[in-house]
């Protein structure tokens, strides 16, 4: 069980790298709109360093899924178990 | 009855008058009957394809059970008649089959991944797929945008039919006086290349991209405008795209339906299938969009062509994405210049792609680029027939070009929120006066004038 708090830390290190933007803070309302260069292109950078972050595998419908920075962040709390 | 046409505008009038009179639970069957009336004069008996392929999507999602399979058939019905003039059949083309196809199967692939529960009543979405302002050249609505809005019938404020006739208006301006001038000129040159050109191909390099823009976009504000007539909202399908400083951005600025359609349901499946392959997986997954995108528009060559010079860009874009914004993060001063200089490079970048696009052959293709900077300094008779005084025809043009953008930009700042809500009650009287003259004029000078126009370039696809 990943702790979400260690979860949300760890992601925001991800969208740092990613986006390269180290005064970058993650929130659950977050959307790629508000985030410079997130794209989907850079979408699926985000998907690959996530699963290799956290060690998971998602699927497309999960990806297609996701509405916000915060929905993420309980699929991936939910698949780390 | 082309969208250009005054047939069109007295029946849109007709369907928006009746939609304004009936009560709201009727609404839906005023839009739906009015969808299939249209279909029906532009093209008769294929109507039962696009009621068969409504009811597959329709009862498939329902059942929720061969889902992939109806999807699979869908495709089939596209490429089936996008593959015909391959075999020189003189058959007729379901009016919008690229389009109500992608529809239906967005649909069921959406419902296939569990987005969203099917819908359940079967006149919002017969009037979905076949929705009279949307068939002849998109936009692409979802089904999740549409449904809910046919749903709810809404009254149509006066503020947003004004908006609305003025949206139409602009779109027939973009079309008579700026897409079928300058395809006169684009055209002549394109059939002269080979021999004496007597015509400047570079202008034909120009003026073709230009012509697409005012054509297309000329278009889809009839559509969206004719749509919010009947209360629809539809997804824009231009932001400014000759704005855009990069290929990617471009193609988020440009048919920006169609885009987020390939986006959805197959680049970020196929980009999430060949995720493990690293830069390989993302050349190999942008090839096969923009090749499908090109193969949308026909089965031929050219627009194969078009697709891979366009995955060629948007690669070398994705791939030296990250090292060229460290360069410019170290060069504030670069990366100022290139603010103003990226959207000229990829004005022209595109410009290239889009001969692939106009021309009939690769052969033509070929002689387009051999040809382009002949014919600059002797003008033939012949074409100068076509454009007249050579500094009055660009003066006019360009006067033309600044009042559609000028026209886009207040269209995109106000399209959501109608001006007329806020402003009072003498300037909104104002305003409706001049929107109703406009009409009017518009009206006037399609029924007294015998020059036909051309027909949309977006409208055989």
């Amino acid at each position: 069980m990943i702790d979400p708090e260690t979860a949300r830390l760890r992601l925001n290190r991800v969208f740092r790298d990613i986006f390269e933007d180290e005064s970058l803070e993650i929130a659950d309302s977050m959307t790629a709109a508000d985030v410079e260069g997130w794209d989907s292109l850079t979408h699926i950078d985000l998907i690959v360093e996530v699963e290799r972050e956290f060690g998971i595998k998602l699927s497309t419908a999960e990806v297609r899924g996701l509405k916000n920075v915060g929905g993420f962040l309980a699929l991936i709390v939910q698949k780390a178990r | 009855m082309p969208f250009t046409s005054a047939a069109f505008l007295g029946f849109l009038g007709l369907v928006a008058i009746l939609y304004a009179l009936v009560p709201r639970s009727w609404r839906c069957a005023v839009v739906l009957a009015a969808s299939y009336t249209y279909y029906w004069f532009s093209s008769g008996w294929f109507i039962l394809l696009l009621l068969g392929a409504t009811l597959l999507a329709f009862f498939a999602a329902r059942a929720k059970s061969a889902l992939l399979t109806s999807v699979a058939l869908l495709i089939a019905v596209l490429v089936f008649f996008k593959a015909l003039p391959l075999a020189g059949t003189n058959w007729l083309f379901p009016l919008g089959v690229s389009y109500f196809t992608f529809k239906l199967a967005g649909y069921l692939i959406d419902s296939h991944w569990g987005e969203f529960e099917p819908e359940r009543r079967l006149l919002p979405f017969l009037a979905y797929s076949s929705f009279f302002p949307q068939i002849v050249g998109g936009p692409i609505e979802r089904a999740q945008s549409f449904l809910p809005q046919i749903g709810r019938a809404d009254r149509v404020a006066p503020s947003t039919a004004v908006a609305a006739s003025l949206r139409i208006a602009l779109g027939f301006f973009k079309k008579f006086v700026i897409a079928d001038r300058l395809g006169e000129v684009v055209n002549f040159i394109y059939a002269h290349l080979t021999a004496q050109p007597g015509a400047p191909v570079l202008l034909g390099f120009y003026g073709y991209p230009l012509q697409m823009y005012a054509d297309f976009s000329g278009l889809t504000d009839i559509a969206i405008g004719a749509g919010a007539l009947l209360g629809i909202k539809g997804p824009e399908n231009f932001n400014a795209p000759f704005s855009a400083a990069s290929p990617s951005e471009y193609w988020r600025r440009w048919h920006m339906t169609l885009t987020l359609w390939l986006t959805d349901y197959v680049f970020t499946p196929l980009r999430m299938a060949t995720r493990s392959l690293g830069n390989v997986g993302l050349v190999l997954s942008l090839l096969v969009n923009m090749v499908l995108i090109g193969l949308w528009h026909g089965f031929y060559w050219t627009f194969v062509l078009f697709g891979v010079v366009h995955a060629i860009y948007l690669s070398a874009d994705a791939l030296t994405h990250k090292a060229r914004r460290r360069w410019y993060k170290a060069q504030p001063a670069a990366d100022r210049i290139t603010d103003w200089v990226g959207p000229v490079v990829t004005f022209h970048l595109i410009a290239v792609a889009f001969v692939f696009f106009r021309a009939d052959s690769v052969a033509t293709a070929g002689a387009f680029f051999g040809h382009l900077f002949d014919g600059i300094g002797a003008l033939s008779p012949e074409f100068l027939g076509i454009i007249g005084e050579p500094g009055n025809f660009f003066a006019r043009l360009a006067a033309a070009y600044l009042i559609m953008e000028a026209a886009d930009a207040v269209r995109r700042r106000y399209w959501s929120q109608p001006v007329a809500a806020a402003v009072p009650r003498w300037a909104r009287w104002s305003l409706y006066s001049c929107a109703t003259l406009t009409v009017l004029l518009m009206v006037c000078l399609l029924l007294t004038s015998n020059q036909e126009s051309s027909p949309f370039l977006y409208a055989i696809f």
